[in-house]
């Protein structure tokens, strides 16, 4: 799986070697942003440099380094929207019920496995996992739920 | 409410429109989520929604259903804002590469504002000294896509001094009357309004040594108070080096008040701004703009 280097090897070098390599997402395409790692994951903010202050968060969680993969979060692929070439499957309403009931479709992408974008309507909605020609949703429970609740 | 009878001229507006339990609701788009088709898809949930005569990014939805809970909500393709909010960050008017600072950023709905003005390009330290709202703060900067917010949790009175800014928002703890005004239309008490004065006039004084020559800072708070508005100005002017601008705006708003029980601003207040419930079917607001 990309991203699965060893834990201590994963730097924001690699990060960015995974959205290319993954998302088909270039470095030069997201030139006013920068990613930083804080807390073991990778973060997506403004390409400015920070003063020396105690924070609570700089930019969006955007790859959570699980130890052995990284992750993309669902608001970091929201971020990066029609940019993502790659990795990236199309759902109708009711399977994106089924994925948010925590149940899985089927999709033959050609791809490695790992994780992948889900659009829905036009607009990336979230993070899921291809497997096995099987996707599963990895939006959290609770953003989840509320977006069942929409639908 | 009735101390402000004095100054609120069309009194029977204001106060039938406080007795309207609920504002009308209104969503500013945000463009760092909102795709090009953001208004056929408003307009598909809300048939009714008409853009805001004054701010193009707000809508009025004109619709009993809820705002918050809609596909472009939870995407952040809107935010909930009253129209009155949206004021002050307009006034601010940051831009893409500055250094901008929000003084008291919680719950998030003017600092995704700032970050969506400046088309998340800069630096925005959004800062708020109660860790409790920082939770609220967190979802809607993650929900808007607002990724130039640094999100610090420093006293505003004590905010490190390394950094000067371009600009800087102070929108200040107040009495809330603007908002308070629906539920119970009393108005708050003297010593809320010394307390409140007081944190806001050393607020603004901070401000003042974090803001850079020729920077701008603008002073907001959603309470009717003078002694929280037009009298914190007063303050300001006189114990900093900062000069008051006019504020042109097209939203509807009467201009601040020079006087009030027996205490005389001076002719300057007419460079602030304020907005009654009745102007806008809103939140009451005062802003005022200074230059260093």
């Amino acid at each position: 799986m990309p991203g699965s280097e060893n834990r201590e090897k994963i730097q924001v070098e690699d990060a960015w070697e995974y959205l290319n390599d993954r998302f088909g997402i270039k470095k030069e395409e997201l030139l006013s942003y920068k990613i930083i790692k804080k807390s073991g994951d990778f973060w997506l903010t403004s390409n400015e440099e920070e003063p020396d202050f105690e924070y609570e968060t700089v930019g969006i969680r955007f790859l959570r380094d699980t130890g052995k993969y990284i992750k993309p979060t669902t608001y970091g692929l929201q971020i990066l929207g029609d940019k993502i070439k790659s990795a990236k499957i199309h759902v109708s309403e009711n399977e994106l019920v089924t994925l948010l009931d925590g149940d899985m479709i089927e999709r033959e992408l050609g791809i490695e496995k790992g994780y992948v974008a889900i659009e829905y309507e036009g607009r990336i909605v979230g993070c899921g996992l291809y497997k096995d020609e099987l996707v599963s949703s990895r939006v959290s429970t609770g953003r989840a739920d509320e977006l069942k609740n929409l639908l | 409410m009735e101390r402000y009878k004095p100054i609120i001229q069309d009194w029977e507006a204001f106060k039938k429109e406080c007795q309207n339990k609920e504002a009308i609701k209104t969503v500013r788009k945000n463009p760092l989520k909102a795709g090009e088709d953001f208004e056929k898809r408003l307009f598909e949930k809300f048939p009714e929604a008409e853009q805001s005569e004054w701010n193009q990014d707000v809508y009025r939805l004109n619709s009993n259903k809820s705002a918050g809970k809609s596909m472009l909500h939870w995407r952040g393709d809107y935010y909930v804002q009253e129209e009155s909010a949206s004021l002050p960050v307009e006034v601010l008017n940051p831009q893409p590469g500055e250094k901008v600072l929000d003084m008291c950023a919680a719950p998030g709905g003017k600092t995704t504002q700032i970050a969506a003005k400046m088309n998340d390009n800069g630096l925005l330290i959004s800062n708020d000294d109660s860790a409790q709202r920082l939770k609220s703060l967190h979802a809607n900067i993650y929900r808007t896509g607002s990724s130039s917010a640094r999100v610090t949790n420093y006293d505003g009175r004590r905010i490190p001094k390394e950094v000067k800014y371009d600009r800087i928002l102070v929108d200040a703890p107040c009495s809330g009357e603007g908002n308070n005004a629906r539920r119970t239309f009393e108005s708050a008490g003297e010593h809320e309004y010394e307390n409140l004065s007081e944190i806001q006039q050393k607020l603004m004084e901070n401000a003042e040594k974090l803001v850079k020559d020729n920077g701008v800072i603008v002073y907001s708070t959603c309470t009717f108070a003078p002694e929280e508005n037009e009298a914190v100005v007063e303050k300001v002017l006189e114990k900093t080096q900062l000069t008051l601008e006019s504020i042109e705006t097209d939203a509807p708003h009467v201009r601040g008040v020079e006087g009030f029980e027996n205490k005389d601003f001076g002719s300057e207040m007419s460079k602030t701004v304020r907005i009654y419930p009745h102007h806008l079917q809103s939140g009451g607001i005062f802003v005022a703009r200074f230059r260093k």
